[in-house]
């Protein structure tokens, strides 16, 4: 999948990037986090807006600054980064929102081939993991790379 | 040379490192999604193998 995202920054781990939106409403900082949960190799994936001035962050904010899929996109990028580095690594995300999980959904499965071609992808349903297909209302997905087929 | 324009075109994202993303190293950004993470795969948790072969109804 080779989308057009926004530059990324990230720390020497690689488990938080900060990139900038920009768009109507201006120039939007954002933080991406993967953060390990209970469950071990597990990595919970988040993101959200940063307070220019603060610094705080918040994930709630609808920022309608027409690129939902140029976020998504690098969104999706720090996944294939942070994949490179922690390969075995479990990924875990969903939305802050119904709406917001459902805009994921979307996005998936709109790359859906490509996507299921490098990862593993499951969508969470009803409690239960299945594999991901297209039209099922997912509460949270999770993902982890296919090392075998993964090709730049 | 390829521009960064096009190196961002690869799976694998160029990524600069900024030591000032270090400090959220060692906090968690968004706890409440993590909580919320930790609470569904209580019950969930990984997907097992024969979970490839589920799909919804």
């Amino acid at each position: 999948m080779k989308l057009v995202h926004y530059e990324l920054k990230a720390g020497k781990n690689l488990t938080t990037f900060e990139f900038v939106s920009e768009g109507p409403k201006g120039h939007i900082h954002k933080l991406i986090q993967f953060t390990e949960t209970n469950h071990a190799n597990l990595y919970n994936l988040a993101f959200g807006d940063k307070h220019p001035e603060t610094g705080t962050i918040d994930d709630s904010t609808i920022s309608n600054n027409g690129d939902s899929e140029k976020v998504l996109a690098t969104v999706v990028a720090t996944i294939y980064a942070f994949t490179e580095r922690y390969p075995s690594a479990w990924i875990y995300a969903t939305g802050s929102s119904k709406t917001r999980t459902r805009l994921y959904r979307m996005g998936i499965s709109k790359y859906l081939e490509e996507v299921m071609n490098d990862f593993e992808l499951y969508g969470q349903y009803r409690n239960e993991w299945e594999i991901f297909v297209r039209g099922t209302d997912y509460e949270a997905f999770i993902v982890k790379r296919k090392i075998s087929n993964f090709e730049l | 040379m390829r521009t960064i324009k096009e190196l961002n075109q690869e799976k694998v994202p160029v990524i600069r490192i900024d030591e000032t993303l270090d400090k959220y190293e060692t906090m968690i950004l968004f706890p409440d999604k993590v909580d919320k993470a930790n609470e569904m795969l209580k019950t969930a948790g990984l997907p097992k193998p024969a979970d490839k072969h589920k799909i919804a109804k």
